[in-house]
């Protein structure tokens, strides 16, 4: 490989899709995504942040999103590496919709393919807020769902298992090498 | 004797079991079954009676168990058989086998006889007997009886009833106590067989004992009356267990009972003195600074208890040395680490949402969720309160002292309100004490074992002798290190010693150093004092020689009262107390003198010796160590107290600083402090507030006082998105010249998020000026604090940090800096260690910042980026880059250039309009457009995450399912009526913008036909086609007869974005091609997606083809045809492309422009309605011509739906519903008419579309102009028309209808129908015409605005963007539909059956006609602002900049032609056709707008100009007029005319420009070029 002279930073790329979701009590889904960064990371292209169709799978339990993610990080300094932030939402019969879950994973860090489960939780409510839900529908949701990835307050919440949305992500690094940093 | 021996041994058998038995009553009572005691004498008497009812006394001892009684009979048995012996003997053999178990001994079956016991089996019998018993007393009572049931172990009697055996019992009992001789046969035999008859007389008598005789009878007599079946198979089985009544005692006996067994601690306290050691004195570690840890919580009753029990095992070991109990810390947290599961709900982190149907937003720029999500709201109050100056040039001397004074007090103050000198010497004291204490300890404690190292070391010396002899050659050495010896072990031997000497030690040094702090603080105290009362006396001695005052700041000083004796006593006390320390000091540092001593001494001596006595080098003698000589020590002890302390006979003072000097006034003052006091009067103080860098107040300057303090008084409250670090103030003093300096900055904190209005105090904030400039000093008063939220109640601030609430804690609680519990706030707390250490250790990384990639070049250097960047930001420049280098070298500059050109443009366009004055014309409207396009990015900006809405249909194409409805139709197709010869238009599918990615996007024209062409009048002309030399006269002849006189042959021409495509040829003024044209669309950069910005022009010109006939020679004209073909703009039809992108096509008849002179044609009038029925349609007396086409994209554009955002509105919401109701109800009813109840303006707010609508006072110019009222209307249209018009299409980038107010439509000079119709609509308004805005469809624009004017001869509608007007009734209008009117004050919407303006009455009051929006139930809203300004502004147009403009778009259009005739290479002008034209023009323009000008008379005028010219020249030549928009538009125009496509060798040229001016920088230009033929 031919480096050249030019003074460029080192480069993240990801690339890769929010593939599906299963294990879920309901079928019909879709998700919020975004990407969590340190301050180091600056972004240059691409969405940090979007949201699946939603997903109503005829066969299978499974919700296929597939949806295409994209971006592209120039880096000063590894602290802060992105961590993908999800937000599960499921539609009803009524064409309404309630949060499913939350829940994060940190992005690879090494080159390559890689195919990540990320567990989703969603918080308890009190015990009338769970037959509200199982009736009405709705459900508590995060006030600040910044808690979802900082560890700050999380212990507060009461949370139960979910699902798992399936990732697969490719990570391409540039420069790294001058920077020393070995992979 | 032996019955005598066997009873007494019975008796005592008897006795034995009496105890044993009563003391199970005892232990069976102390289980607790209580019984009256009287209840248990009655119970026991009852079966003693019984007993004594059914048997002699003797056999009631062995009552209480059976199986005693039962194994008693058995061995009795045994041993009879054992004494008789003979194995033959049917008796003997039952005996033997009955040891191991009786269990079958039932079968054995009799002869049993009954036998004699020996001497031998008697005494074996007892033997058994005695271990029986044993054994009965030991088992219990009821166990054993029970037992005797169970076990198989049981002999025969068991069986047989209770009196049976108790009865053979006896009898034996008396058989063997009677007799030497042994039972009988028969007696043995009766023994086990015979039934006894009950002797009753011989119960009752059974008290006495019975004689041995009579028993053995008795036994002997009944001998044979028991059988063997009775025997064997007795069933009367009596109870064989009784009840014994438990011993209950009374509570008082069992108190007195347990009291012997038990050990109750009481719950008393007990007296520290007694927890303690013997002599011991309690010490508590948390006055001597050690951390104590928190005790878990104990009721007392129970700690005291404990306490108590322990002491009474005199364990001291569980006392520490305060007397407390020791006891680990409490483990328990305050704080319960997991919720409740029942607290979830409260909890904040959580909120229920209720499922709904509205989907979150999508990825917007911020992900938006909840409201937390939402930037915090925060408001930072900032009351300022005072500025007080403590330096500052404009000080007196006097104010200067008076400020020194007032320091010095206020420090004063401080110590003596913080008592410093008084709590250092009380923790002196504390110190002391606790060392006195740890020394008496000390000394009590070594006492004890003492004696015990004493011993030791005794032995220890024993040992030593005993080597002694061994080692004879270091005798010397040990003798002298036996001291040393000594001490040694006394250290390693007593490790509590050590600990303690150690102490003592540690207090040592702190006493020394507490009282070296107090004895700097108390010096200070002390010289504070002094320097006040110094200052005061200098203050005033200063006021005496000055002879006035201006400052009114007086020292009061009062004498505390103080008590002499104890201070007296106090004093002696701390130089005793100091003096002692001094010793000890002295004393320990002298033992290593000492040693130091004897070291140098023993040195100085070796070297004596061997330089012998009076050697030079020798040096002196080394001095022993001073001795401590206390009356010395005690005079430097008391003199330096003296110095620092107050002596115990000096008076105590305290100072009080007052305002009530009086000050002298200003008219007894001299000169200079006149002066100066005026200078003062004029200073006035403001204070600026930066929040982030930025300004955000600037308090009104407010005078100083003359004591050099400003009040201020001003708060300020300040709404914050996020959290500021700090504020910063800047104290600015206003000059007397309007000049503003910054006298200092100051930064305050900001505060703790828990600090309310309530709560924040003003504090003073020292500042001092910073750079130079005249020094200046001083405080600022200020309060900071949140604001609160009136609805809710919560405090307006950011979410507390926890490291800052943590060190705030840390401030409050002091913690200690011992306690582990503690860790993580002292963690955050500044160590002063290392701040004295002078910081040596690494500063703590910042987070983000990890410094691995130091030296890293910024991301926003790199060119790549940066383009990958600006890319993704969709800068225009940077949008269609698809393929961005890998490497910094190789990204082209120039990409960058554009882009920064452009910026700078920007910005020199934002830094204002007048700086680009000074350039003509062209700059202004520069700077015009580059405030276009800021508009248009902040619109866009706002829309673009809008814009990314998409419909289904552009997603999925679902291609609709047959059904039966299409089939049929289908099938009804084939049935019905064809009409070959009338083809309808087919509608066609149009797709969505995705899918045209990569196709050719075509732009398909179908010219039809056009009519009332206007024809040669250059007969000339006409004649170079067809007059041919005489030979041909009867073909000419021929000619005329069969065609018409070939007046104009036009053809179409298709211009768009500079491609060019024409149809045929037509010929005659009526002409008819049915043709289509087609040419391909150039897409933007960006691709189809932003075809909607694409703002070129589609040109449809009428042009004439003229053929001109080459042939020189005559001769020649039978054989060759030598022709050029010359062509001549007639007329065009502009439609802007983004007409027919949001329309989809154009379609209809169209008027033509057609300049009002055509140099060289003329409307034929006479040849109308003769050719063409069509013609019938048009209105008579109207001019112009006409064409019907038909214009589309292909392939079929989806257009994007306009988003309905709900937008944020200055409408209620209620008004607003009404409009939405009203709105889709007319759509419902009347769909394709045109209504708007609520627009859009540039910031993005709807607003009601009657605001819109208010009277303008139009330019005074123009109302001067002209005094018929008429000409002023029409004037006032033409002035409208003039103004640029530009689609919002493409100039707010979007689907979005945005109503610019008349102001920002004059100041951009650019807006769409609308704007036009708007400023007209309120023109005519002021002048007092009733004007209605009118909004429909029309052609070629498509949804159009024209304005009503409803006058009493006729009522007019003004087409805006011409400036012309038609009656209402016209049947052939540009005006289509007519979808509502509306004024100020109402909407009307068309209900009528038609909508064409010719077919529908105006009349707005008709309720059947025209449905209101506001109606007297839904009354319009009382005070209805206009969104419109007041008057306008109009900037005066600078004539002499309008002519240099017009003479530099002269010199750029003849470039320009000449650049376009790059082929022919030369462009001859003909100047005094180009003069000619220039006279022309402005009668052309006034022509416009005067009806009194008439076509003739234009012809009249063009011949009388170019009289001369036509008389050599065939002039062919076109007035232009285009409203201004730009230079590049006038090029683009003048290239559609296609003048410079004259190939004539002999062609000469003429341009003229003219610009009339009108008010606010609005020109009319009129470009005439023509292209002259010289006549032959």
């Amino acid at each position: 490989m031919v480096r050249g002279k030019d003074s460029s930073s080192a480069e993240v790329h990801f690339i890769g899709q929010i593939v599906s979701g299963s294990g879920f009590s309901d079928s019909q889904l879709f998700c919020r995504w975004s990407i969590q960064t340190g301050g180091a990371w600056h972004h240059v292209e691409g969405l940090k942040e979007g949201q699946t169709h939603a997903d109503c799978p005829q066969l299978g339990q499974a919700a296929i999103w597939c949806h295409p993610v994209d971006v592209h990080y120039t880096i000063k300094g590894i602290t802060g590496w992105p961590k993908l932030v999800v937000q599960v939402y499921s539609l009803d019969g009524f064409g309404r919709f309630d949060i499913c879950g939350y829940g994060f994973c940190n992005l690879p860090s090494s080159p390559g393919a890689h195919s990540i489960d990320c567990v989703i939780w969603r918080p308890t409510g009190s015990l009338r807020d769970e037959f509200r839900q199982q009736f009405v529908g709705g459900g508590p949701q995060l006030r600040d769902p910044q808690l979802v990835y900082t560890s700050l307050d999380r212990y507060r919440i009461q949370t139960t298992a979910m699902g798992t949305v399936h990732v697969q992500i490719s990570v391409i690094l540039r420069n790294f090498a001058r920077y020393g940093i070995e992979y | 004797m032996k019955s005598v021996s066997w009873n007494h041994r019975a008796a005592v058998t008897q006795k034995s079991i009496d105890e044993s038995e009563s003391m199970l009553d005892q232990i069976r009572s102390r289980r607790g079954r209580r019984r009256e005691a009287g209840s248990q004498d009655e119970s026991q008497s009852r079966s003693v009676q019984h007993d004594d009812t059914s048997e002699p006394d003797e056999t009631l001892t062995f009552r209480p168990s059976d199986s005693v009684r039962a194994d008693v009979t058995d061995d009795v048995t045994d041993a009879a058989g054992g004494g008789e012996g003979g194995p033959s003997s049917p008796a003997g053999r039952l005996g033997k086998p009955d040891r191991g178990g009786g269990g079958d001994s039932p079968r054995a079956p009799p002869p049993l006889a009954p036998r004699r016991l020996s001497a031998a089996g008697q005494e074996t019998f007892r033997s058994q007997l005695k271990k029986r018993l044993s054994l009965a007393e030991i088992k219990g009572h009821g166990r054993a009886a029970r037992r005797s049931r169970a076990q198989p172990r049981t002999s025969r009697f068991d069986t047989l009833r209770e009196g049976g055996t108790s009865r053979a019992y006896e009898d034996y009992m008396r058989a063997t106590a009677a007799g030497r001789t042994g039972p009988s046969s028969v007696q043995a035999y009766d023994f086990f067989c015979r039934i006894w008859e009950d002797p009753p007389s011989e119960r009752r008598a059974a008290t006495a004992p019975a004689t041995p005789r009579e028993a053995g009878e008795e036994t002997s007599g009944a001998a044979e009356s028991l059988s063997l079946s009775e025997l064997l198979g007795g069933e009367q089985l009596g109870p064989v267990t009784r009840h014994v009544a438990p011993m209950i005692l009374s509570r008082k006996a069992q108190l007195a009972r347990e009291a012997d067994i038990y050990f109750a601690p009481s719950p008393i306290p007990i007296p520290p003195e007694e927890r303690l050691p013997a002599g011991g004195q309690a010490r508590d570690p948390a006055e001597d600074g050690i951390y104590v840890p928190r005790r878990p919580h104990l009721a007392g009753r129970n700690l005291h208890k404990l306490e108590n029990r322990l002491l009474h095992s005199s364990d001291r070991s569980w006392f520490g040395e305060d007397g407390q109990l020791l006891c680990l810390p409490d483990p328990l947290l305050s704080r319960p680490r997991h919720r409740d599961y029942r607290d979830v709900s409260e909890d904040a982190l959580t909120d229920y949402l209720p499922a709904s149907m509205e989907a979150p937003r999508p990825a917007d720029p911020e992900p938006t969720v909840s409201a937390a999500d939402q930037p915090q709201q925060l408001q930072l109050h900032v009351h300022l309160v005072a500025v007080r100056l403590t330096e500052h040039p404009l000080f007196s001397k006097e104010h200067r002292a008076a400020a020194g004074l007032e320091q010095l007090h206020r420090e004063y103050t401080a110590m003596v309100d913080d008592d410093t000198v008084n709590r250092l010497t009380q923790r002196l004291w504390a110190v002391r004490r606790a060392r006195d204490g740890v020394l008496s300890a000390a000394l009590q404690l070594p006492s004890a074992d003492h004696g015990d190292h004493t011993a030791d070391r005794g032995d220890h010396t024993g040992d030593h002798g005993d080597h002694t002899g061994d080692r004879g050659d270091h005798t010397g050495d040990r003798g002298d290190h036996t001291g040393d010896r000594a001490d040694h072990g006394d250290h390693t031997g007593d490790g509590a010693e050590q600990v303690q000497r150690r102490r003592i030690d540690d207090y040592t040094t702190s006493i020394q150093r507490l009282r070296e702090q107090r004895d700097a603080a108390a010096a200070q105290q002390r010289r504070l004092c002094r320097s006040i009362l110094r200052r005061w006396r200098e203050l005033k001695v200063l006021r005496e020689d000055q002879g006035f005052s201006s400052t009114p700041l007086r020292l009061a000083v009062r004498e505390l009262p103080s008590d002499h004796g104890q201070e007296t006593e106090l004093w002696q006390r701390e130089l005793r107390a100091e003096l002692e320390e001094l010793r000890t000091e002295h004393d320990r540092s002298k033992q290593h003198q000492d040693a130091e001593y004897r070291q140098q001494l023993s040195e100085w001596r070796d070297r004596r010796r061997q330089l012998g006595s009076d050697s030079d080098q020798l040096g002196p003698r080394p001095q022993p160590p001073a001795e401590f000589d206390p009356q010395q020590v005690l005079a430097d002890i008391e003199a330096r107290a003296t110095g620092n302390r107050r002596p115990p006979g000096e008076p105590k003072l305290a100072f009080d600083l007052l305002d009530t000097h009086p000050i002298t006034a200003t008219a007894d003052c001299p000169k200079p402090e006149q002066q100066r006091r005026q200078a003062v009067s004029r200073c006035q103080l403001s204070v600026r507030t930066l929040i982030g860098g930025r300004e955000v107040s600037h308090t009104r300057p407010q005078p100083l006082s003359q004591q050099l303090v400003s009040e201020l008084h001003q708060q300020l409250a300040v709404r914050l998105r996020a959290a500021p670090e700090a504020l910063q103030l800047e104290v600015c003093e206003e000059g007397t010249r309007r000049s503003t300096r910054t006298l200092a900055k100051l930064r305050l904190p900001a505060p703790a998020s828990h600090v309310t209005e309530r709560t924040a105090l003003p504090e003073w904030t020292a500042f001092s000026a910073a750079g130079s400039g005249p020094a200046a000093r001083g405080r600022l008063q200020a309060a900071l604090y949140w604001g609160v939220d009136e609805e809710t109640g919560s405090v307006l601030a950011p979410p507390a940090d926890p490291t800052a609430e943590g060190a705030a804690a840390a401030e409050l609680a002091a913690p200690d800096p011992n306690d582990p519990a503690d860790a993580s706030l002292t963690a955050n707390m500044p160590d002063p260690c290392a701040a004295a250490e002078g910081g040596d250790r690494p500063a703590p990384l910042r987070p983000g910042c990890d410094g691995f990639l130091t030296g890293a070049p910024d991301p926003a250097d790199s060119a790549r980026c940066r383009l990958l960047r600006l890319r993704d930001a969709g800068v225009p420049e940077f949008r269609h880059v698809t393929m961005a280098p890998l490497r910094d070298q190789q990204v082209p500059q120039q990409l960058f250039t554009a882009y920064q050109k452009r910026l700078e443009a920007q910005s020199a366009a934002g830094a204002g309009a007048e700086e680009a004055g000074g350039d003509g014309g062209e700059s202004a409207r520069r700077s015009v457009l580059q405030y276009q396009l800021r508009i248009k990015e902040m619109v866009a900006r706002r829309l673009r995450a809008a814009q990314k809405h998409k419909r289904l249909e552009d997603m999925v194409r679902e291609d609709e399912v047959p059904d039966i409805g299409t089939i049929g139709s289908v099938f009804g197709s084939l049935l019905s009526v064809r009409r070959p010869l009338n083809p309808p238009r087919k509608q066609k599918q149009s797709r969505p913008l995705v899918d045209l990615q990569g196709q050719e996007l075509q732009l398909l024209c179908h010219v039809v036909r056009a009519f009332n062409v206007p024809v040669r009048r250059d007969t000339d002309a006409v004649r170079t086609d067809y007059s041919r030399p005489a030979p041909a006269a009867q073909a000419t002849v021929a000619q005329s007869s069969l065609l018409p006189k070939v007046s104009v042959r036009p053809f179409m021409e298709l211009t768009f974005q500079r491609q060019t495509v024409r149809s045929n040829v037509a010929q005659g003024p009526n002409p008819t091609w049915n043709q289509d044209l087609k040419l391909p669309v150039t897409l933007p950069p960006q691709g189809v997606a932003d075809l909607h910005s694409l703002d070129d022009v589609i040109h449809l010109s009428l042009q004439d083809e003229v053929l001109v006939d080459l042939l020189d020679d005559d001769r020649l004209q039978d054989t060759n045809v030598h022709q050029r073909i010359e062509r001549r703009w007639l007329a065009e039809l502009t439609v802007p492309f983004s007409t027919l992108y949001i329309n989809g096509r154009v379609e209809g008849t169209f008027r033509l422009n057609t300049p009002p002179l055509l140099i060289g044609y003329e409307c034929d009038v006479t040849a109308r309605g003769t050719l063409f029925h069509l013609t019938e349609s048009l209105p008579t007396g109207q001019t112009g011509t006409y064409v019907t086409v038909f214009i589309t994209l292909e392939p079929p554009v989806n257009v994007p739906p306009t988003v309905q955002e709900h937008l944020e509105s200055m409408e209620t919401e209620k008004l607003l519903s009404h409009c939405e109701l009203w709105t889709r109800a007319f759509r419902r009813d009347y769909p394709g008419r045109r209504v708007r109840c609520t627009v859009l303006d540039v910031t993005g707010r709807s607003a009601l579309v009657c605001r819109y609508i208010r009277p303008l006072r139009p330019p005074d110019a123009l109302l001067a102009a002209c005094s018929n009222e008429e000409d002023q209307a029409l004037l006032i249209a033409r002035f409208v028309s003039l103004i640029p018009n530009v689609s919002d299409v493409n100039f707010f980038s979007g689907m979005y209808d945005l109503w610019t107010t008349c102001q920002e439509f004059l100041d951009m000079q650019a807006g769409d129908e609308e704007e036009h119709a708007i400023l007209l609509c309120n023109f005519f308004l002021y002048l007092g015409k009733r004007a209605y805005l009118v909004l429909g469809s029309g052609i070629p624009e498509g949804l159009t605005a024209y304005v009503l004017t409803d006058e009493a001869t006729n009522r007019w509608l003004w087409n805006p963007c011409t400036g012309q007007r038609s009656s209402a009734a016209e049947s052939y209008s540009s005006l289509l539909s007519v979808g509502c009117l509306i004024n100020a004050e109402n909407v009307w919407a068309n209900t009528q059956v038609y909508a064409q303006p010719s077919c529908i009455s105006f009349d707005v009051n008709l309720v059947g006609d025209w449905r209101p929006l506001f109606t007297a139930r839904q009354p319009a809203p009382t005070e209805m602002a206009s969104v419109q300004a007041e008057t306008l502004r109009y900037s005066v147009t600078d004539t002499a900049r309008v002519r240099t403009d017009a003479e530099r778009l002269e010199r750029r259009l003849r470039d320009h032609l000449q650049n376009w005739r790059q082929r022919t290479n030369w462009t001859p002008w003909n100047r005094p056709c180009s003069d000619a034209l220039r006279r022309m023009l402005p009668l052309l323009e006034r022509s416009t707008f005067t009806p009194a000008i008439s076509g003739a008379q234009l012809a009249d005028e063009q011949t009388r100009l170019l009289a001369n010219i036509h008389a050599t020249y065939k002039v062919c030549g076109v007035p232009l007029n285009v409203p201004q928009h730009s230079q590049e538009a006038m090029v683009e125009a003048l290239f559609a005319l296609g003048v410079h496509r004259n190939d004539s060798r002999e062609a000469e040229f003429a341009l003229a420009v003219h610009m009339e001016p009108y008010p606010s920088n609005i020109v009319a230009v009129w470009v005439c070029v023509a292209a002259l033929t010289r006549r032959r």
